[in-house]
């Protein structure tokens, strides 16, 4: 994914570390998001949208 | 073992040979089913091999397999796949695709997974990670081994003519031929680790800690922060950093990457 940004041009690119696991269990700020919905069966190819 | 060698092994061992290469595929071993199957579909065309009963073994070896994933899937999550994951060649878009895929398509997507490296590999834990039931699961994954197997089966069939003289062909060339295909299948795993070893010793050098985004955040830093996870991450764990963007690999496109170029990002996974 990263590599795929840096073909687009984008070169200031820093993964986090650990990912929203490791934010989270620091006990930092998350916001809620409302979780796409995910049809297992049939269809489903919803961007997720944020929650206020 | 030159080609013409290997066709008449194929027709003395098929329904043993078929089977073993379909399980290796399916276990994340690279090695070729593809011609195997052409090549037992040309020696049905002139009688020299029961087509069905190479049909059946497969078929019943990969459900087995596939189910043995499956259950794997259901009952251990995601860790299978991670470990899937890690076999291939290309771990940072194995699972992502395959997710893609199964969302997009759900169970159906069985039905295309086993043309596509690496996907047939995953797909079935997936489906079991994800509770599709195990008939419609099994029904899919019966329909995809047969889909697959009797096209590659029916083409060696068809164009049975042109097989026998590729490989009598080849068979002139006999050892240096296959010497060039390892040595070149060998370049490309190096090349392939090579590139990947490198661009992750690059990325660990320019990795943040949670801990230096949230004081460069309260410093009021101009950071953009790129929630990568895949729908279904997001599904699993509906939170996210304050003030993160959520996007698909698939909005990057031109014009994103122009509004984002320039701008310091941290991309995040789950």
């Amino acid at each position: 994914m990263a590599l795929l940004l840096e073909r687009q041009g984008l070169t200031r690119v820093h993964p986090l570390e650990g990912g929203l696991a490791a934010w989270m269990e620091l006990g930092f700020p998350v916001q809620s998001v409302q979780p796409p919905v995910v049809a297992v069966d049939e269809r489903a190819d919803r961007t997720p949208s944020r929650a206020a | 073992m030159n080609p013409a060698d290997s066709l008449q092994f194929l027709e003395h061992y098929g329904v043993l040979i078929l089977p073993a290469l379909v399980v290796a595929e399916q276990i994340g071993v690279p090695l070729p089913a593809v011609p195997a199957l052409l090549g037992v579909g040309a020696l049905a065309a002139h009688g020299r091999i029961n087509v069905g009963l190479v049909l059946a073994a497969i078929t019943v070896v990969a459900l087995a397999v596939d189910l043995t994933w499956y259950e794997l899937g259901r009952r251990r999550g995601a860790v299978v796949l991670a470990t899937l994951c890690r076999l291939s060649l290309e771990p940072d878009s194995c699972l992502r695709r395959a997710q893609r895929v199964f969302v997009r398509h759900g169970a159906r997507g069985m039905l295309v997974a086993k043309f596509v490296p690496g996907l047939s590999t995953v797909m079935p834990p997936l489906a079991g990670v994800f509770a599709v039931g195990r008939v419609r699961f099994a029904l899919y994954d019966l329909a995809g081994v047969l889909l697959w197997a009797g096209t590659w089966l029916t083409l060696g069939y068809v164009f049975t003519d042109a097989i026998t003289l590729i490989t009598a062909r080849a068979a002139l060339l006999g050892q240096t031929l296959g010497l060039v295909a390892v040595v070149t299948l060998a370049i490309y795993i190096m090349f392939k680790y090579a590139r990947r070893r490198l661009f992750l010793r690059r990325l660990r050098i320019a990795r943040i800690s949670p801990a230096s985004l949230k004081q460069r955040l309260d410093a009021g830093d101009d950071v953009a922060i790129i929630d990568l996870r895949t729908p279904l991450d997001v599904a699993a764990t509906p939170y996210a950093i304050p003030g993160s963007r959520w996007l698909a690999v698939d909005a990057i496109d031109a014009g994103e990457a122009g509004r984002l170029r320039g701008r310091e990002l941290v991309l995040y996974c789950a």
